[in-house]
């Protein structure tokens, strides 16, 4: 019992005597205590949601990035893990040069012109500049390819356009055409070049990511 | 001397302004700049099409995950964090992650 006694003092006597009683002592407690609360998950999410628009709730976003555990001895760090982590993945091989590129500039000049300066993004496939994967991983099989090329019939014929079906599904599938905004029988959508400068039908593409209307003669082949 | 640390503070407010407001890329053809429903004090994200469409063909984005009109598809940091739009290759496995690092590599102004 004595000894027990004698114990429970001196445990008594350690704890008096770390005591924040010294100014240092206790601006040294005050930062190691922000620190920990700054690393502490609720004051991180607060921060993160002022920051980043549209975050999910505390909970949410708990499940999707769960705390680190503590660990109470840190391991040796290596010269690897010392080195920053490649903030770019690369699941798969490069498939081409123009995939290595650093800047945009740099990628255009590999990237075949047609005769108003637009990309050429079908030369491009063909001539094997670019080879774009079909499925997010894995690369994916080719796309199967539609045939038939529509004409256009205008009055003049010197105006008539021609689509090239297997042009655009090598890297598109029907849906995004069909039944909107062109209806599947030829001639049932009404077309005019009107139409285009709007920013509808072709022109919803043509004009924003693929040639603009500048490029007369890769549709009306008699105007080239 | 009042006036010279002025004039010395001002400018580098200026160049520190200047330094995050400076493009770090240049537009191109079918980029997409996503307008924001209420203003945030980060720049707005930018799309670029054509880095995308040199790796990808249309087909593996359009129509399942992003509808071809611009502006169908209401894409959140949210959404983008639980894997949906964005998210289902912008996840640290197939591209890069959105992250506290990555924020500019989307979000910027683009030079015209």
């Amino acid at each position: 019992m004595k000894l027990i006694l004698a114990r429970t003092r001196r445990v008594l006597g350690a704890w008096r005597l770390t005591r924040l009683r010294s100014g240092s002592l206790r601006l040294v407690a005050l930062a190691s205590a922000l620190l920990f609360v700054a690393c502490e998950s609720r004051t991180r999410y607060l921060v993160l949601s002022r920051l980043v628009d549209g975050m999910p709730s505390y909970e949410e976003w708990l499940e999707s990035s769960p705390p680190k555990p503590l660990r109470r001895y840190a391991p040796r760090k290596t010269r690897e893990a010392l080195a920053p982590a490649p903030v770019m993945p690369t699941p798969e091989p490069a498939r081409n040069e123009i995939e290595q590129a650093k800047a945009k500039d740099e990628a255009f000049a590999m990237l075949p012109k047609d005769d108003s300066g637009a990309v050429d993004w079908v030369a491009a496939l063909r001539e094997g500049v670019i080879s774009p994967r079909t499925a997010i991983e894995g690369g994916g099989e080719p796309l199967e390819q539609m045939p038939i090329d529509v004409e256009i019939g205008a009055e003049d014929p010197a105006t008539s356009a021609i689509f090239p079906h297997p042009a655009h599904t090598q890297i598109i599938l029907c849906d995004s055409c069909h039944p909107e905004p062109f209806q599947m029988a030829a001639g049932s959508t009404e077309m005019s070049m009107d139409a285009m400068y709007e920013g509808r039908l072709c022109g919803q593409c043509h004009g924003t990511v693929a040639f603009g209307l500048e490029s007369c003669g890769r549709c009306h082949p008699n105007m080239r | 001397m009042r006036t010279l640390v002025a004039y010395t503070m001002s400018l580098a407010l200026g160049l520190g302004v200047w330094a995050v407001s400076v493009p770090v890329a240049q537009a191109g053809p079918g980029d997409i700049v996503f307008e924001r429903e209420k203003a945030v004090g980060v720049d707005p994200a930018v799309f670029p099409h054509w880095i995308h469409r040199i790796r990808y063909t249309c087909s593996v984005c359009h129509p399942a995950l992003f509808q071809m009109k611009r502006g169908e598809d209401p894409v959140t940091m949210k959404s983008i964090a639980a894997g949906e739009h964005c998210g289902k290759c912008h996840n640290g496995r197939v591209a890069f992650p959105i992250s506290l690092t990555t924020c500019v590599r989307c979000h910027y102004i683009p030079a015209d």
